[in-house]
């Protein structure tokens, strides 16, 4: 119930801030957007399909929007660097948790502006998209869908409190947004990647993140493939949280805030 | 004029003592410009590792584009982007008085206040992968072209820097889209791709994002000897009325402008 009420306060915060929220879509939105258009250009040549590419861009649109936790900044920057987290540290509540409930209201607004926009592109401009329709492919992509937010969202918390040691973690983030930039599959499907660069992407957490749902959506995995790569999901999502607890441990010991 | 330049060297001479200051900050920022340029190039060989041609471009082709964006990329992040990134936190936190006072141009001191090293190392990615595209494609440069080239990559400059200008502006109103930014730093990806992904589709809203499509792809014809005069006056007339138009708009945004006790 504590941390209902942390939630529905920061649905509130989403709501008065909806042009900011909005703007921060735009960004999950033109990546995928321009690559589309890009590809309406493209000689066919290989196995894929346009129908097939658009549908995988619609849904990086929604996935991008809903499951990629961007709390790194908040956390280095704002509780870390500017020493809010004394704030944090003083209440009765888990940082985690209130974090990933202050995160969520963020990521379900542009979310459904992803929907939107994906209503939009099915009655306006008529693109057809193909989907999974068996139980079990839909019962994974949710799964798959929930591993993947609190993943990212370990992996970002992770990667914020590296700060209580560094204080300035924006080179560390510039890292593994370009990692994340080509194995979480921004650029193009793993399934169309080189075969040594899709097994790599397969063993990293990035596809885990945004991809790993859309493919499983698309029907794109076989049902062995389906359970193995739950499997690894999870495995890392157990990786990322162990990992947080020991920063955070740690990581307390070397914090100093002043003047809160 | 020359008080300007005067004014600007000493900008460059802080902006340069502040980089001995924050070596480690220095080398990162370096490092991370070299990754993303090395990123952007990946970015095209897996586009193009399924198709021959997009929009008629060649993968070559489609090369020697992302190594001209990645020039005009690296000298604007060295340039304008650090002072873009500040430019609508002073709005947000009511700093701007302190520029209007000051006695210069104040789209000036907001446009090259900072000067960021680390872009250089970008650009110089790009003009080496250029060099390399443009001998691979055995393409012969006259001294001509060559000067053709740079006086259009000057006007890509004009392009992109307006374009900016002109999207962030509105800040002066809204002033809590400090994020508009990160949104200026996405659409700027349209440039590494041809011109053609945005006219094809005939939509009102995405032609409002061409002149970002030509940037790269002007000086691009250039070198593929595919630039025609119809394209020249075209582009001359988007780089001349973008830059008077962000001009105007400027100042007509900064007769809204309160400030806030700062």
């Amino acid at each position: 119930m504590r941390y209902a009420k942390i939630l529905f306060l920061y649905f509130q915060e989403g709501i008065e801030q909806r042009a900011r929220n909005f703007v921060y879509f735009l960004l999950s939105l033109f990546g995928p957007l321009v690559l589309i258009l890009f590809w309406r250009g493209a000689h066919t040549s290989g196995n894929w399909n346009f129908s097939a590419i658009t549908t995988y861009y619609l849904f990086f649109i929604i996935a991008g929007a809903l499951l990629m936790a961007h709390i790194e900044d908040d956390v280095a920057r704002i509780d870390i660097q500017e020493g809010s987290l004394v704030s944090y540290i003083l209440k009765p509540f888990s940082y985690y948790w209130t974090k990933f409930f202050a995160e969520l209201p963020w990521r379900v607004f542009q979310g459904f502006f992803g929907l939107i926009t994906l209503f939009i592109c099915i009655i306006f401009f008529k693109v057809h998209i193909s989907i999974a329709t068996s139980m079990f492919f839909i019962i994974a992509t949710i799964l798959s869908s929930f591993l993947a937010y609190i993943l990212s969202f370990s992996f970002k918390m992770c990667l914020g409190l590296i700060a209580l040691w560094t204080t300035d973690i924006s080179g560390m983030y510039q890292f593994f947004d370009m990692l994340a930039f080509i194995f979480a599959g921004y650029i193009v499907p793993i399934y169309l990647f080189p075969h040594n660069l899709q097994v790599i992407s397969y063993i990293l957490p990035f596809a885990y993140m945004i991809y790993f749902p859309i493919a499983v959506l698309q029907g794109q995995l076989s049902t062995q493939q389906v359970l193995l790569f739950l499997g690894i999901q999870f495995g890392w999502v157990i990786i990322f949280y162990a990992i947080y607890t020991y920063l955070w441990k740690k990581g307390l010991h070397q914090f100093t805030g002043v003047g809160q | 004029m020359t008080r300007y330049i005067r004014v600007y060297i000493r900008i460059l001479k802080l902006n340069i003592a502040a980089m001995f200051a924050y070596r480690a900050n220095f080398v990162n920022s370096i490092l991370s410009s070299i990754g993303w340029s090395i990123v952007s190039i990946s970015a095209i060989f897996l586009l193009t590792s399924r198709t021959s041609s997009i929009f008629g471009w060649s993968r070559e082709e489609l090369l020697l584009l992302v190594g001209v964006y990645n020039i005009l990329n690296g000298f604007f992040v060295a340039f304008f982007a650090r002072n873009f990134e500040k430019f609508s936190r002073i709005i947000h936190y009511a700093q701007l008085d302190s520029v209007l006072l000051k006695p210069a141009d104040s789209q000036f001191l907001l446009s090259l206040s900072i000067f960021n090293i680390a872009g250089l190392a970008r650009a110089m990615i790009g003009i080496i992968f250029t060099i390399y595209i443009v001998i691979s494609l055995g393409l012969s440069i006259s001294v001509g072209a060559f000067i053709e080239f740079v006086l259009l990559l000057l006007l890509s400059m004009v392009i992109f820097y307006s374009f900016w200008f002109l999207v962030l502006v509105p800040v002066i109103w809204f002033s809590n889209l400090t994020n508009l930014v990160d949104f200026l730093y996405v659409i700027n990806n349209m440039g590494r791709y041809p011109s053609e992904i945005l006219t094809s589709t005939h939509n009102l809203f995405l032609l409002l994002f061409i002149p970002l499509t030509l940037m790269a792809s002007i000086p691009a014809r250039v070198l593929l000897s595919k630039l025609t005069i119809h394209d020249l006056v075209v582009y001359l007339i988007i780089a001349f009325g973008l830059f008077f138009l962000s001009r105007k708009f400027y100042f007509f945004a900064l007769k809204s402008y309160t400030s806030a006790s700062s």
